[in-house]
């Protein structure tokens, strides 16, 4: 063993989302008095507010850091997420929901999906959706704790919430801080680097220079040390990912919301509407070259069904990242690593998985050349993975009515989506590894797969009937126990307000 | 998927335990809906009773036929073993490795990065299936979810003979047809290009949608396919060594030492590239050593008169599958015995059990197969290279990755688990970097948890 030499200060810049979960991440998991950790936030500087709508792994997040479910939820305001319904995607009137955890029970090892597509080709026709228990209970605004639920019928119950993002924040905040975290509110106003381009120690606008071993750059989109100082790279995913514009504004809350995010295309992009305690939040996504900002505002203000409570916000975006997310002694986490657009819900997922990721790979303070490399190339992994299955709710459309959905029909794709999708449509197969349920998607925007599953051709099709008609009265019969979700949530919102 | 687009006629090729192995698997597997015959070429006949060593896996496909282990050990003439022991393989004589899943940790420090700030130094002495194996125990996993007793695999021993007359039972239990003959000809689809008909030298023709190349070196895929035979690192093979196995069964007399059972026993000699002993049974134990041709005169000169000499080329081909053709085993990939080499073989067909393809055999299936049985391919080449200088060390990064921090990347599905990697890099590089966060805890602290785990270990 040789001797190390720890890292004794890690400095985050800038509070939000990512920089405050990383700071509870981290002294959380780093043994007391390990290193000394502070965040840099300016009052001055608003944030993004990153991610309203979040998928499943929030939970283990919170489950690491001990975080209370019913806490959590009355803190951020939050609601519950099955999953989310893809409005007008494949064309005008289609509507498919999304749901966490696979659709149907995987029987003889073979997946459903496999069952399903011989289903369809025996004349037995069914909606795919009719085979999600989560499907189902998002649509008739059903929610329960995993625990009512047969897990032995449905071991892949899973679901999320829908948060208010600065709260969420602000709720980590205090976590960290009484933890041991220091906050100090300041500008970064310049940085000093060492000959070899690691960053030795900032300047703030309160005349103090802070040095450090680690810094974490979660200042967003501004990335002022990965980007402006350590100048890595931005691969630009645009030409895939050509959506550069969101309009958001919060309004006020519809009654009964389904515990679902509704993703609506539109003729440039989408909208979408994300029902939290009190109210909604809403975006449209679009791309300007498509479609102008007054008539996206236009669009946005006739699609939301209630009130506006806030101005409607205009922000500009770039698909992409940078491949090198930790340069030097540099990690960005959040917007100042990269962005894909928030169609899965994937921003608060992207900022964790770096934060364990980085724990994972803890350095010393002498050489890290081995843990960023590698590092990198899984953040890097990650990130394609979400950008493919992104790519590809866009590419299956049958859209004529605007030359965005065209194009993006048309578009070359990026050579391993190429594969995964041709993969897909000939044997239903689906790499291990892939973000989301890819079955649920292709099938929800028309890609079936030719050739299902051999081992399954030995089934007649009275066979199949009954296996499908089971697994329908399964679903069926596991609604009946499950309470609305409005309800469910009420429940949790009044038991944390007694205690 | 109509009837029409649906494989009904698999042809297995080969004589050897891994031609009935797969041809077993196929016919329990893909019963009724499709026929599996065997050419069983006389040509192999030779390799029957070769002995060899598998993994867990090779266990856990046979679980999932309704094969299970007590049934395995008694018709394969097998012995279990959780553990093996290189010797002069690393920087000490005997290093034991066990075949571990996960080894205790020490507030969520790996034991390795613990193990390294104490004063211990071998993690064999923590490994509950190195243990057992070096105190010549039987042990399986427990099944108790989290618990030592329950982190590990078992492998096993198996005399060839023994475990082809089973199969060869279970095949035609199955309906397997069997054919003992050379093949004559080989006829190809002129508009698909897939091979479509196998003829026998007595005349019999075998209509084929799927052909699995078992054998040892008939080589079908390059002369019908033309794929390549490359070396390990996928570059040209010309300028590869013919090297040679030999093996010989040895009794064990009533006077002699018992070896132990549950260990296999890998050593680099100066003559031999590698040996390895199994303890197959009680009666016998199963010598086999590694050579390259410059030393093969002074090893024949001590051979038995019973030994099998098997001359092969390191290296592997470039598509394992190609057209309608699958080559599995030896043909597909080889490489010295120093790991469970039936591994490849089990993982390849289970990928192809779950890719399963139709009759045209569409393009993205088939390199999907390809991509996967590549990944597993690579992962092992690499997993070789760290142990042999003579390779080109493809692990390069990985090994640099785990000497400056003491880590592995956790990949999905890895041929070789994570922990299987960490005890041989432990071993192999001793020097490795330790996580930072071990230097917060006391000498002390550490010290009590290993006794504790060695407590733990011993109990059981």
């Amino acid at each position: 063993m040789k001797d190390t030499q720890e890292l004794t200060k890690i400095i985050i810049v800038g509070g939000g989302t990512a920089g405050w979960m990383t700071a509870a991440a981290f002294i959380n998991r780093l043994p007391k008095n390990f290193c000394q950790i502070t965040l840099i936030e300016s009052s001055q500087i608003g944030s993004v507010g990153v991610g309203e709508s979040t998928i499943p792994h929030i939970r283990q997040f919170n489950q690491n850091l001990g975080i209370d479910e019913k806490t959590f939820i009355q803190q951020t305001d939050a609601s519950f997420k099955l999953g989310i319904r893809f409005r007008n995607w494949r064309q005008i009137g289609d509507d498919y929901i999304h749901p966490f955890g696979e659709v149907g029970a995987i029987t003889n090892g073979i997946e459903f999906h496999h069952y399903w597509a011989r289903a369809q080709q025996l004349g037995l026709e069914s909606d795919f959706e009719d085979f999600s228990l989560l499907a189902k209970a998002s649509r008739q605004g059903l929610f329960s704790d995993p625990a009512i639920v047969n897990q032995s019928q449905f071991c892949n119950y899973a679901y999320s919430y829908h948060l208010d993002a600065t709260k969420f924040a602000h709720y980590l905040k205090n976590y960290a801080i009484e933890r041991g975290v220091s906050h100090i509110d300041a500008k970064v106003i310049s940085v000093e680097q060492n000959d070899v381009g690691d960053i030795t120690s900032i300047e703030l606008d309160n005349d103090t220079q802070l040095s450090a071993d680690i810094f974490i750059d979660c200042s967003g989109f501004s990335s002022i040390l990965l980007g402006k100082t350590l100048n890595s790279d931005f691969e630009d995913w645009s030409h895939w990912l050509p959506t550069n514009k969101a309009i958001v504004a919060q309004s006020e809350l519809v009654e009964h919301s389904l515990p679902l995010t509704t993703a609506t295309a539109l003729p440039a992009g989408w909208q979408w509407q994300i029902p939290i305690k009190q109210r909604m939040g809403n975006g449209h996504v679009y791309c300007d070259s498509y479609m102008s900002d007054d008539e996206a505002a236009n669009l946005f203000r006739q699609n939301i069904k209630s009130k506006l409570i806030t101005e409607p916000r205009l922000l500009s975006f770039k698909a992409g990242v940078r491949p090198q997310s930790w340069k030097n002694n540099c990690i960005g986490i959040g917007l100042s690593a990269g962005f894909l657009e928030p169609l899965e819900s994937t921003s608060i997922y992207l900022i964790q998985h770096s934060i364990f990721k980085f724990l994972e790979y803890f350095p010393n303070k002498q050489n890290m050349q081995a843990e960023r490399q590698q590092f990198n190339d899984e953040i890097n992994k990650t990130y394609q993975t979400i950008r493919d299955f992104i790519i590809l709710h866009y590419n299956l459309n049958n859209r004529d009515d605007n030359g965005f959905w065209v194009h993006q029909r048309q578009m070359e794709l990026p050579e391993s989506l190429t594969f995964k999708k041709g993969l897909f449509a000939e044997s239903g197969r689906v790499k291990p590894g892939q973000f989301g349920v890819w079955p649920s998607v292709c099938i929800g925007q028309g890609l079936t797969p030719q050739y299902p599953d051999a081992r399954i051709n030995y089934l007649s099709k009275q066979q199949l009937e009954e296996f499908l008609r089971q697994e329908k009265q399964k679903i069926a019969q596991t609604l009946k126990q499950l309470p609305p979700a409005h309800e469910y949530l009420t429940k949790i919102y009044q038991e944390v307000s007694c205690d | 998927m109509t009837n029409a687009e649906q494989i009904s006629n698999i042809v297995v090729i080969g004589g050897s335990y891994k031609a009935w192995f797969s041809a077993m698997v196929l016919a329990r597997a893909c019963a009724p809906l499709s026929k599996v015959t065997v050419i069983n070429l006389p040509t192999e006949r030779n390799l029957v009773d070769l002995s060899f060593v598998t993994d867990s896996q090779f266990i856990d496909l046979h679980k999932n036929l309704g094969i299970n282990l007590t049934h395995l050990l008694k018709t394969g003439a097998a012995q279990t073993y959780s553990a093996v022991q290189y010797q002069n393989y690393f920087d000490t004589e005997n290093t034991t490795i066990g075949l571990d899943l996960e080894l205790p940790t020490f507030r969520t420090i790996e034991l390795h990065h613990v193990l390294a700030s104490s004063d211990s130094t071998e993690l064999a002495n923590y490994s509950y299936a190195a243990q057992a194996a070096l105190n010549n125990k039987l042990i399986l996993p427990s099944g108790k979810q989290g618990h030592i007793s329950n982190s590990f695999q078992i492998g096993l021993q198996m005399d060839g003979a023994s475990y082809v007359q089973f199969a060869t039972g279970a095949c035609q239990q199955m309906g397997a047809q069997c054919f003992s003959q050379e093949i004559a000809a080989i006829v190809k689809d002129d508009n698909t290009g897939l091979i479509k008909q196998i003829s026998l030298v007595d005349g019999t023709n075998l209509n084929a949608d799927l052909i699995i190349d078992c054998s040892w070196n008939s080589r079908f895929s390059q002369k019908y396919f033309s794929s390549k035979w490359q070396t390990l690192a996928g570059e040209d093979v010309s300028h590869t060594k013919m090297q040679t196995c030999v093996q010989t069964k040895q009794a064990i007399e009533q006077h002699q030492q018992p070896i132990n059972k549950h260990l296999v026993v890998q050593k680099q000699t100066a003559n031999t590239s590698n040996k390895n002993t199994l303890g197959l049974q009680q009666q016998f134990s199963c010598n086999g050593f590694v050579v390259t041709n410059e030393y093969i005169a002074e090893s024949r000169t001590n051979l038995s008169q019973n030994a099998k000499v098997i001359e092969y080329q390191i290296g592997r081909i470039d598509k394992v599958f190609s057209g309608n053709l699958c080559s599995l085993g030896a043909i597909a990939q080889f490489d010295k015995p120093i790991f469970a080499n039936s591994l490849l073989m089990v993982r390849a067909l289970t990928y192809l059990l779950e890719n399963f393809p139709n009759k045209q055999h569409s393009p993205f299936n088939r390199e999907y197969l390809n991509e996967l049985i590549e990944k597993d391919i690579s992962e092992l080449y690499q997993f070789y290279s760290v142990h042999d200088p003579e390779l080109s060390n493809s692990a390069e990064l990985l090994v640099a990755f785990f000497c400056a921090s003491g880590r592995v990347e956790r990949q999905l599905n890895p041929i070789i688990p994570y922990q299987r990697w960490i005890n041989h890099l432990a071993a192999l590089y001793p020097a490795y970097q330790v996580e930072p966060m071990v230097k917060t805890f006391s000498r002390a602290e550490i010290e009590d948890f290993l006794v504790s785990v060695k407590e733990r270990i011993k109990q059981l």
